[in-house]
């Protein structure tokens, strides 16, 4: 009797869903455990998931395989850079040597419970001197890391904002005044130098967080809701654990006909006005530097003026920047 | 209450011009009170800030979000705002979603990880566009569902359906607040601009089988990958058009819709040769190399 064999059909989708089987593989999930404290690189703007993240981990959802992939890719350049840091450490001048790779930090409080807890990359030791740098090593997307020039960039963002604060607590942890942040990127990783005294008191925020966290996890009890859409919307509590009430203001009604009528106006111009401002920039493109001129039924004259520009090194651009996050207010107005 | 205690409250004073928005309460009779043009005005003022409201709503979620459904009957083809797309027209709306208490399992207990079960969350909701009230919603999903299945049995599928549980509840409130729960699919393309995107909608009921809603093999059993191009339509700018299976002809075959734009250069692929040649080059491939 003749039997055949089926073979399965060869495919990218074959090969992508056999990767994913083994980044699952590579990357498990340890069994979750429960914890009476926060992790240093787990600050969280809502308490409630603070708390719910140290006593019901099972009830977040796991990581999908992108997601692991991305931390197993994470983990595996942190090593790579590591040995690479040792290596520029003998070229160094002055030199420094790395030590103390993932040591274990706890902060306790006043009363001497542990509430914070972490692991350091290591540790940059300068020289014959004294200074040790705490070190961490991140791996964001590259535009994420490319719109970071100084450690304040990191509170302007989300998905950055608590790993400024990983590093703090290292700070905080070893009474160290100095440290450094190591932000993968195709090339040489971007070094940021960080102090701890102009950041005090977000750390000292971020201790009362701590305590107050572990206050609740003690007694069993829960935060109250963080009452911000925006926030428990992207948590992955929502809707499993943690169970808010949702509030949105909505659009804001504009009712008085005298202002409509103002936009209806505005949009029938507004075709005409591009074509304008179209036909206008060529024009005086064509008649840069013409002092006079004829043509058709136009007359033309023209002027030259006085124009000041600073040229400045970017170094002292960036250093004079102020970034201030509700400066410029952009209007859309489209007619449905 | 003694008057150096007493309050003092000043009337709201409510103006023809906040009239206009529709989340001033007012009954017909005192916008009649307003004389016929300035009633009229109201009324339509209202009518047309609904209508921006629902236009944008549908403008700001995608194709993706909808599924389409058409009555066999009738033909008439209508769009359900899927839970993903009412969160990106809840803000616009301005809904609140209080949930009540606790999710409510069932059953309540499981003997093994693996039986199914299902989550319902009540809750309540309110526009604060048009000041519109519901109670006593309820969001249901179950643990057979095709994300639920894909999570492991035990706690992570309680939580994947929870989480969809939660989620339906917040889209039934919006899709009952703002009108959105049956869209005449006419509305989708007029509101993007094109009627190209409602290709990009997923297909429910009315659409064919489940097979062929998912571009399957279909009642002809061949993949609509292998179906023939038409080259002739191909050569004159109208590309991609598929021939179509002409089953009940005395010899079946696939021939063009388009035939009769060019009856000079028929095309015709018969079945039973078409089958053939995807027979032959399915068995090309497995062969190993």
């Amino acid at each position: 009797m003749n039997s055949t064999v089926a073979t399965p059909a060869v495919s990218t989708e074959a090969i992508a869903a056999a990767w994913a089987k083994h980044v699952e593989a590579e990357h498990r999930r340890g069994g979750s455990f429960k914890r009476k404290h926060i992790y240093a690189s787990s600050r969280r703007k809502c308490l409630r998931r603070s708390v719910l993240e140290a006593t019901e981990p099972e009830s977040f959802p796991e990581f999908d395989a992108e997601a692991r992939a991305r931390m197993l890719r994470g983990s595996q350049r942190e090593r790579d850079i590591m040995i690479d840091l040792m290596r520029v450490g003998r070229h160094c001048e002055p030199r420094f040597d790395v030590e103390g790779s993932q040591e274990r930090i706890e902060i306790k409080d006043r009363k001497g419970r542990v509430i914070i807890t972490g692991k350091i990359d290591g540790f940059i030791h300068w020289g014959d001197s004294r200074a040790k740098w705490p070190a961490e090593v991140k791996t964001w997307a590259p535009m994420t890391t490319d719109r970071i020039h100084r450690f304040a960039d990191l509170f302007d963002n989300k998905w950055t904002w608590s790993g400024a604060f990983q590093l703090l607590a290292y700070l905080y942890a070893k009474n160290e005044p100095r440290g450094i942040l190591i932000l993968d990127r195709p090339g040489i990783p971007k070094l940021i130098e960080v102090e701890l005294e102009p950041y005090l008191a977000a750390m000292e925020a971020f201790l009362r967080d701590a305590e107050t966290a572990v206050n609740h996890i003690e007694v069993g009890t829960l935060p109250d809701f963080i009452n911000d859409v925006s926030e428990c919307r992207t948590c992955p509590a929502f809707g499993a654990a943690c169970n808010p009430p949702t509030s949105y203001a909505g659009a804001r009604v504009l009712t008085d006909p005298e202002f409509i009528r103002i936009l209806e106006r505005r949009h029938e111009l507004e075709a005409a006005a591009d074509e304008f401002d179209h036909l206008d920039k060529e024009a005086k493109k064509i008649l840069r530097g013409v002092e006079s001129a004829i043509a058709g039924p136009f007359v033309v004259s023209g002027k030259w003026g006085k124009s000041t520009t600073y040229e400045m090194p970017e170094d002292v651009k960036k250093q004079y920047a102020k970034v201030d996050p509700k400066g410029k207010f952009t209007v859309e107005i489209t007619k449905v | 209450m003694s008057t150096n205690e007493a309050k003092i409250h000043e009337p709201e004073v409510i103006t023809d011009d906040d009239l206009r928005n529709p989340g001033v309460p007012a009954t017909l009779a005192e916008i009649a009170a307003l004389g016929p043009k300035a009633a009229l005005d109201v009324i339509n003022s209202r009518v047309e800030i609904l209508r921006t409201l629902r236009i944008e709503a549908i403008r700001r979620t995608s194709p993706e979000d909808w599924v389409m459904y058409k009555d066999d009957k009738t033909g008439r083809e209508i769009a359900y705002l899927q839970d993903s797309g009412c969160q990106r027209v809840a803000p616009l709306w301005g809904i609140e979603v209080t949930p009540l208490g606790f999710p409510e399992r069932t059953p309540a207990t499981s003997a093994k990880p693996e039986d199914d079960f299902a989550y319902t969350y009540r809750g309540d909701g309110f526009c604060n566009i048009t000041m519109q009230a519901i109670k006593g919603i309820e969001g249901t999903r179950y643990s057979h569902e095709r994300y639920a299945q894909q999570a492991s049995a035990g706690i992570q599928r309680e939580v994947a359906v929870k989480k969809a549980a939660r989620a339906n509840l917040d889209g039934t409130i919006v899709r009952k607040l703002s009108g959105l729960n049956s869209v005449p699919v006419q509305e989708l393309a007029e509101a993007w601009g094109s009627k190209d995107l409602l290709a990009r909608c997923s297909k429910g009921r009315g659409y064919g089988t489940q097979d062929q809603r998912v571009g399957g093999a279909g009642t002809t059993g061949i993949s609509p990958t292998d179906i023939p191009i038409c080259e002739v339509c191909e050569s004159r700018g109208k590309k991609g058009t598929k021939l179509v299976f002409r089953e009940n002809a005395k010899t079946p075959f696939w021939g063009c819709p388009n035939f009769k734009s060019h009856e000079d250069k028929p095309v015709i692929v018969n079945d039973a040769d078409l089958r053939k040649q995807i027979e032959q080059r399915k068995a090309a491939m497995e062969q190993p190399a």
